[in-house]
């Protein structure tokens, strides 16, 4: 028969009924803390300075909080192994046999080679602008998503650098720690990125709508002549950011009456959830050629 | 060790395992509605041992929940102190609810930290694009629903272990 277990030291005296609640001169007291906490945060923007930083000393949080999705990702390519490797034979084969075609015209396509081999240089020399991060977390709050990347100890990261994927352009450096740093996304509402459209040419501004939502050009006059479904670019105007890397597509185009600007809808390409690896661009470099 | 600290400590455990369950990688659509387990998690604690939790580890906590989730700072601060305080002051009432009772009284509560929660990012932001088509106040009242159906499940987890690893003072 199961005994069960009344031992005296299980058993309280504390009259919890008599258990004193929190004052309300505490509560006032800590209220106004608070409030001071953020009216400081929202003036001065102290939690730019500090959240590097602190995100050095949350790693090992991130790290306990991403361990199941990468035992799960461990586990998964384990098992996917051997059928990758059987199509990626296949697919090395078939690269093969190309190969060997094309290397019957090489005599012809030397030239090209030449001209493309300065082009593949010259691309070398651009590496070295970008650093290597990668992530560490990603809160997807609609109304600000923050990415947080992780850098090697000898990088140096600066103040709104460009951070890029292989999608596109993904947001700038807001803040930076010894060895993380935050990224303000494209889609937080407080981010204004200058962009060229690619088919119209024209100059803009792309504000964010929060995670999930795209974005929109803002004060863009009725008689502008964006296309639906045109690629938008970064400008390069203002330093920051590199020229040329996409940020989006027009999805929307809708000319209201009683605004005085068109209402332009832009889905964003680059998502940061789905990678993992990201550029920094680093424009001080850049200067310096 | 002494018990007060050790206490101290189960206690600010419980606090850190909540903590890194909200930080897992919810997908796009979850992020908004997971349960808030930290909130939950102060409330059981306020209401099992209303003077075992101080203002120290309100804002300790309401502070790195900030700092991960990229909000302003001082805004979980403000929705644990306001949930602490109201955990305590009506807990005379709360305790001696039916579970199901209780499950009511956390969605209010959640409703109202979500009410600060969101005065707070209107207060941060010039205007709200986000919220042109988004399911945002949709997640945040499913979010509070969620709290409430959830309540049981932390309430007797945290029983568990309280009873197991907490040991009070004898007479």
């Amino acid at each position: 028969m199961p005994v069960k277990n009344y031992r005296s030291t299980k058993i309280s005296s504390e009259a919890i009924f008599a258990t004193p609640s929190m004052r309300f001169s505490r509560f006032i007291l800590g209220t106004f803390l608070s409030i001071l906490l953020i009216i400081a945060d929202l003036n001065t923007q102290i939690s730019s300075y500090i959240r590097g930083f602190s995100q050095d000393l949350l790693r090992p949080v991130y790290f306990v909080a991403e361990f199941p999705r990468n035992i799960y990702n461990i586990l998964d390519s384990s098992l996917n192994t051997r059928i990758e490797l059987n199509k990626k034979i296949v697919s090395l084969e078939e690269q093969i046999v190309l190969l060997q075609i094309n290397n019957l015209t090489l005599n012809s396509i030397k030239r090209e080679n030449t001209e493309l081999k300065s082009l593949i240089d010259k691309a070398q020399d651009e590496i070295n602008l970008f650093l290597f991060v990668t992530k560490t977390n990603f809160t997807n709050n609609s109304y600000n998503p923050v990415l947080t990347v992780k850098f090697k100890k000898n990088d140096i990261l600066g103040l709104n650098q460009a951070v890029l994927s292989k999608q596109g352009l993904v947001g700038k450096v807001s803040s930076v720690g010894r060895t993380t740093a935050e990224v303000q996304l494209i889609s937080d509402p407080n981010s204004l990125i200058p962009f060229l459209g690619i088919e119209s040419g024209l100059h803009g501004i792309v504000q964010g709508k929060g995670f999930g939502q795209g974005g929109s050009i803002i004060n863009s006059k009725k008689t502008a002549q964006y296309k639906k479904g045109e690629l938008l670019v970064t400008s390069g105007l203002g330093g920051d950011l590199p020229a040329g890397y996409p940020i989006g597509y027009i999805d929307n185009i809708s000319d209201l009456a009683d605004l005085n600007f068109l209402d332009i809808s832009v889905n964003l390409t680059a998502n940061p959830s789905d990678a993992d690896l990201f550029l920094i661009f680093n424009s001080s470099l850049k200067d310096n050629e | 060790m002494n018990r007060d600290i050790r206490n101290q400590l189960f206690i600010s455990l419980f606090f850190i395992i909540s903590l890194i369950l909200e930080t897992l990688n919810w997908n796009l659509i979850a992020g908004e509605m997971k349960p808030s387990l930290l909130l939950l998690t102060f409330i059981y604690w306020n209401l099992a041992l209303p003077n075992k939790v101080g203002l120290g580890s309100i804002f300790i906590f309401g502070f790195l929940l900030d700092l991960i989730d990229g909000n302003m700072l001082g805004i979980n601060s403000l929705i644990f102190l306001t949930a602490s305080y109201l955990s305590q002051r009506f807990f005379y009432q709360f305790r001696v609810m039916h579970l199901f009772q209780q499950s009511i009284g956390i969605i209010f509560m959640s409703l109202l930290a979500n009410l600060i929660f969101f005065i707070g990012s209107f207060i941060e932001q010039d205007n709200l694009p986000f919220l042109e088509g988004s399911f945002y106040f949709y997640n945040l009242l499913l979010n509070s629903f969620l709290n409430g159906a959830i309540w049981p499940l932390v309430f007797y987890i945290s029983r568990y272990y309280r009873r197991k690893l907490i040991v009070l003072d004898r007479a």
